[in-house]
């Protein structure tokens, strides 16, 4: 019998949300910035344009370092702590570098009733990675996430931006293998 | 059985397409919409009975007559294409594959409310669907149906597709308001409401992506006859996304009153394997589970369901099979609030943490009869008492699972274990 | 605005219309509790914890964000209403540390009062609590305990609506969330200690006096901050005859409810560096001795005929009553016109909040007496014997020092030991405004009171009476029966100030050239800031 286990201690001790540094200022390419320019138009305010602005920012830099929050921040006219909190907030923007292919596999209710949780412990096994964690040559990282609207197609995950699905443990190995392949 | 309104230009080759769009007769509605008063869309949208299809189910034109006539403010739009509640993938299917009509739903919106700008706030996780409305703007955009003195009218409206970036808590509609203005999405303390005070402190009208996308289909053809379809106080059709454990998961329009059993066991071929119905939760994962043997006998409109103790929702059915385990179903659901609470309000904040950890425990076997009706007293305290709904939307399964399927949850006090699994499910403890 | 009738808890109360419901059951007498709410920084509406019973309305409402209109009824005693208010404190206490007997926050936090009043409920609490971070340095001045953060947000509205910094913000979501600033920056402005004031819970303490003393001990004096011209009201607690923080105290005319960093530290100056003794040429004297000295070297002054070539230099530093009495002694005692002083310090750092320029408290009140002079002219041609009263004069400026030495005898009367001082032939020990009543006039010309706290330290005196013990040597009629008594005199005596009784002056203080209006925005005065 495994005894409980608190759910909450995995994260007792950490920062309060981490960011990590990329070690180097950043600048938006000529063409994000005309990009940028164009999408202040499109709002009445400077702050309502932090969300799409941290998305182009992801999209060219990969990720939203500390640099990235403060290039931001400065762009809009907000302070870093700001757009710190609205990146903390949603689970979409990345503190961390992340691999070339993400895997976010779905864990809730109609997924987990198709059989997710044995296609979770196949990826874990197949990546040799755990949640939270991208396997050592940076091509694929390993998260859970809520509900995805596509339980139609229970289990599934979403690899960046597409969906996929229906797995079985069998095709789940096949996806890694493809993705794998792609990767090369 | 299936009432193909909304839906039936899915089939179309390359539906997405404004070719397509038009080639099946769209954007005809709005300008015979244009050629009425404000005043009257309103009214036939009034008339024809059509409620919120995101959840809530308020009647939508009364919505839009909230919205004060005389202002100097600009007036907003914001359709609610979040869709995250669990079980629910309809908004995705008409975003895919039939955007300009949600455009199309719109520009008539627009014209009836007297919007300037209208925001489609989309879920950040949806790649296909956002890039299907994003395109499907730019074309309307390049075809004059967007943009300045549309059709010569003189009304000049703007449509912005707006990414979320993942959080369940943005479909509430003020939560949408506040990750609009570049915030965290933290649903607003009400009144004011956000037709008087909404975006931008600006009038607003927020609807949901199908709600939208009825409108051109009601000016079409009348209030009259969409009341055709559906029951005296719930009109219409209405999409629901079947999930779970049934032969054919998928999106089905249906007339609203249709029996629940119809649904299930026609249309999507019944329980897999042949099994017993044991649970539906029929209107995405926050309203209260039914029995299977409630659900075969709930008709699927507003009032029938709240008749059965349950909701409508935002019509995402979750069907559950004989083997599941329900307090694991409850443990999965309430993982899922825990994540989501926006922390604002200290009962959800905290609440939905603790409920989630009280039936992990139980599910693992290790939980205490008397965590039964603690758990019901918490619920209790989370009900009715914070600013959004989502505390209540952790409460309401928590409950009625306790409730219907309490033998359930004492024999796992009792075994120590997961009888009906055999195992605790360790992924609960990596929660995220 | 109009007043309605309403009922609370079945009783008919007259309240203001509009007012919210939180302020209207104060007036009235009854506690709603309540953590998000701040009159300083509006509705916000997340804590829960003032949830009302509104009469006709079916769900509870938030009293915070509930307002008075004619006929409104509500109750706050209610079973419904009380199983709800002790349902947020038990989930607010869900995870909170309990670790009240090491937290300074013990005997001022909300969540004990509310505990005892709105809550006892039995704890069933049997899951591990949630961590988060402990004891972070979040700023220079403040310390941080997310564990104890009740997440009610006053500290973050703070820093966004009245410093416009905001350098405090939540992160994460749910359970998670915390209080953070951005990775590598700090809670550094010039108030940041007010979100210590304002935090309901030991979240937020001050670094200063964290572990320094317990609560309970401290005992309370209206004061005033002497940082600068604004003089914000301030709560100074003491205990024992040393001084151990100044809290802002509420007065909407002159700081709200807030006060400077800077100025907060200046209760140093009360406990540390004190002249609490005579000092004759460096060697602490008994005390009578040194003012039988002070005595013949103004007898021998005056006697010989020189005694108009003395000077009195006052400074802005002082209260009202002590330039009141060094004017006085200067003419009557004396017998010099050569009495006045002005401003020696360098300019402060003036901001759109609260701080002025001008370091001084009582510029204005100077300036009411007639004693504006610049302290060089004043000095120039020197003396036979040279009276200062506070301030450092040389310490801030070093010429001056010039001008001092040119007299024979000088005479410095202060609360701190300094380069003016040092310097003096005398010093004697004046008690500093924890030590006496007394009123500063602040820059807009608004006379306010301050209280003593605990007696004089050591040997000092209240200054207008350490001149009369030293007129008693001189054989001259001079004194008073306490600073009313004083300012009776004044208040007859210098037109500026006619009128201006005491009661007239009250909390919240008065312009000096009101008329009868004066005083009237105040604002309602709460128990203390924090609430």
């Amino acid at each position: 019998m495994q005894p409980y286990q608190n759910p909450n201690l995995d994260i007792a001790g950490r920062d309060a949300c981490p960011v990590e540094s990329m070690g180097h200022a950043v600048r938006f390419s000529d063409e994000n910035q005309k990009r940028f320019a164009e999408l202040l138009t499109r709002y009445p305010t400077k702050q309502a344009a932090v969300l799409p602005t941290l998305w182009m920012a992801q999209e060219e830099f990969g990720w939203c370092s500390t640099e990235v929050i403060e290039y931001v921040a400065e762009l809009l006219d907000l302070p870093p702590s700001h757009v710190y909190g609205v990146v903390s907030f949603y689970t979409m923007y990345y503190r961390r570098p992340m691999g070339k292919y993400h895997i976010q596999l779905c864990t809730n209710i109609s997924c987990m009733l198709m059989g997710g949780e044995t296609i979770l412990e196949c990826l874990r096994e197949k990546l040799g990675i755990g949640l939270g964690e991208t396997t050592p040559d940076g091509l694929i990282s390993l998260d859970e996430v809520e509900c995805l609207a596509a339980c139609d197609i229970a289990p599934m995950c979403q690899m960046n931006d597409e969906y996929h699905g229906p797995f079985t443990p069998e095709s789940v190995g096949q996806f890694v293998d493809q993705l794998r392949a792609r990767g090369k | 059985m299936e009432v193909k309104l909304l839906t039936q230009r899915y089939d179309n080759p390359e539906s997405w397409t404004l070719a397509a769009y038009e080639k099946a007769g769209g954007y005809q509605v709005f300008k015979k919409a244009f050629a009425m008063d404000p005043e009257q869309i309103i009214n036939v949208v009034k008339e024809s009975g059509l409620r919120g299809r995101g959840g809530a189910g308020f009647p939508t034109g009364m919505k839009w007559g909230f919205v004060p006539k005389e202002t100097d403010k600009p007036k907003y739009l914001c359709v609610n294409a979040d869709e995250s509640e669990p079980g629910t993938f309809k908004d995705r299917d008409l975003l895919t594959k039939d955007p300009h009509a949600l455009i199309e739903g719109i520009i008539i919106t627009g014209w009836a409310v007297g919007i300037s700008h209208a925001y489609i706030y989309i879920r950040g996780e949806f790649g296909v669907p956002y890039y299907r409305i994003r395109d499907a703007v730019k074309e309307a955009y390049e075809k004059g149906y967007l943009g300045r003195d549309i059709n010569g009218k003189g009304y000049s409206l703007d449509v912005t597709v707006h990414r979320g970036a993942g959080a369940y808590i943005c479909g509430e509609e003020t939560g949408l308001i506040e990750s609009l203005e570049g915030k965290k999405g933290q649903p607003r303390l009400k009144p004011p409401f956000p037709a008087v005070v909404g975006v931008f402190g600006c009038p607003t009208v927020v609807n949901n992506v199908e709600t939208i996308q009825a409108v051109p289909w009601i000016l079409e053809h009348g209030a009259e006859a969409y009341r055709k379809y559906g029951t005296e106080k719930s009109p219409g059709t209405k999409l629901f996304s079947v999930s779970g454990h049934v032969n054919r998961p998928g999106n089905y329009e249906i007339e609203l009153g249709l029996p629940c059993k119809t649904l299930v066991h026609d249309l999507c071929g019944g329980i897999r394997d042949g099994k017993r119905q044991k649970a539906n939760i029929v209107g995405g994962s926050s309203v209260p589970v039914l029995t299977g043997e409630e659900a075969d006998a709930v008709h699927l409109d507003y009032e029938s369901c709240v008749e059965a103790g349950t909701m409508l929702g935002s019509g995402g059915m979750i069907v559950m099979d004989e083997d599941t385990c329900m307090v694991w179903a409850l443990a999965v659901i309430l993982k899922f609030y825990a994540h989501e609470s926006c922390g604002q309000c200290s009962p959800c904040r905290e609440g939905t943490a603790w409920i989630r950890n009280l039936v992990f425990r139980l599910e693992s076997g290790h939980g205490t009869s008397a965590d039964l009706d603690k758990l019901l007293s918490i619920c209790d305290n989370m009900m009715g008492t914070t600013i959004c709904v989502l505390s209540d939307a952790a409460a309401m399964p928590t409950e009625s699972f306790i409730r219907k399927f309490r033998t359930e949850f004492e024999a796992h006090v009792g075994a120590g274990r997961c009888p009906i699994r055999g195992k605790s499910s360790h992924f609960l403890e990596s929660v995220h | 605005m109009a007043k309605v009738t309403i009922q609370i808890n079945g009783q008919e109360v007259q309240a203001e219309e509009g007012l919210n419901l939180i302020e209207a059951a104060r007036a009235a007498g009854v506690e709603i509790p309540h953590f998000c709410y701040h009159p300083g920084l509006g509705v916000d509406g997340n804590c829960r914890q003032c949830l009302i019973e509104i009469e006709g309305v079916s769900k509870l409402q938030i009293a915070c964000n509930s307002f008075v209109k004619e006929g409104l009824a509500f109750r706050t005693d209610s079973d419904r209403v009380k199983q709800m208010q002790a349902g947020v404190l038990e989930f607010l206490f869900l995870n909170h540390p309990l670790d009240c007997p090491i937290c300074d926050q013990s005997g001022e936090c909300l969540l004990q009062d509310y505990y005892m009043s709105n809550g006892k409920y039995e704890s069933r609490l049997d899951l591990p609590k949630h961590h988060k971070r402990k004891a972070v340095p979040v700023g220079p001045r403040v310390m941080l305990d997310a564990e104890r953060c009740v997440l009610c947000t006053r500290c973050t509205r703070f820093c966004d609506q009245v410093t416009k910094t905001g350098e405090l913000r939540i992160v994460n979501r749910g359970y998670r969330a915390e209080i953070t600033t951005f990775p590598g920056r700090e809670l550094d402005n010039d108030y940041s200690l007010n979100t210590v004031d304002i935090c309901p819970v030991g979240a937020l303490t001050s670094r200063d006096f964290r572990f320094q003393k317990r609560v309970w001990h401290l005992r309370t004096a209206k004061s005033l901050c002497t940082g600068c011209a604004r003089g914000c009201n301030t709560y100074l607690e003491f205990d024992d005859g040393k001084a151990y923080r100044y809290r802002p105290r509420e007065n909407m005319a002159v700081n709200d409810f807030w006060m400077c960093d800077p100025g907060r530290v200046t209760y140093k100056e009360l406990n540390d560096n004190r002249l609490d003794v005579a000092i004759v040429e460096g060697q602490e004297r008994p005390f009578h001795e040194a003012l039988e000295l002070a005595g013949s070297w103004i007898n021998e002054a005056v006697g010989s005929g020189k005694g108009s070539d003395a000077v009195v230099l006052v400074s802005p530093q002082c209260s009202t009553e002590v330039l009141y009495a060094a004017k006085k002694f200067a003419l009557d005692v004396l017998g010099t016109t050569r009495v006045g002083g002005g401003n020696v310090r360098p300019a402060g750092v003036e901001d759109e909040i609260l701080r002025r320029a001008d370091t001084n408290p009582n510029s204005r009140g100077l300036e009411a007496l007639g004693l504006t002079r610049n302290p060089a002219d004043l000095l120039s041609d020197g003396g036979s014997v040279l009276l200062i009263f506070g301030d450092d004069p040389i310490g801030f400026q070093k010429d001056l020092a010039d001008g001092i030495q040119t007299f024979q005898r000088v005479i410095y009367v202060g609360s701190n030991e300094n380069s003016t001082s040092g310097a003096a032939g005398l010093a004697l020990p004046m008690a500093p405004h924890s030590e006496c009543d007394g009123t500063f006039v602040n820059f807009e010309g608004r006379v306010q009171r301050f209280r003593k706290a605990f007696t004089p330290r050591g040997d000092a005196l209240w200054g207008p009476n350490l001149l009369a013990r030293i007129a008693e040597f001189t054989g001259d009629e001079f004194g008073w029966n306490g600073p009313k008594d004083l300012w009776q005199e004044l208040t007859s005596n210098e037109p500026t100030f006619a009128n201006l009784e005491y009661a007239q002056v009250g909390d919240e203080g008065r312009l000096l050239d009101a008329g009868q209006d004066a005083g009237r925005d105040a604002g309602v005065t709460a128990p203390a800031s924090g609430r």
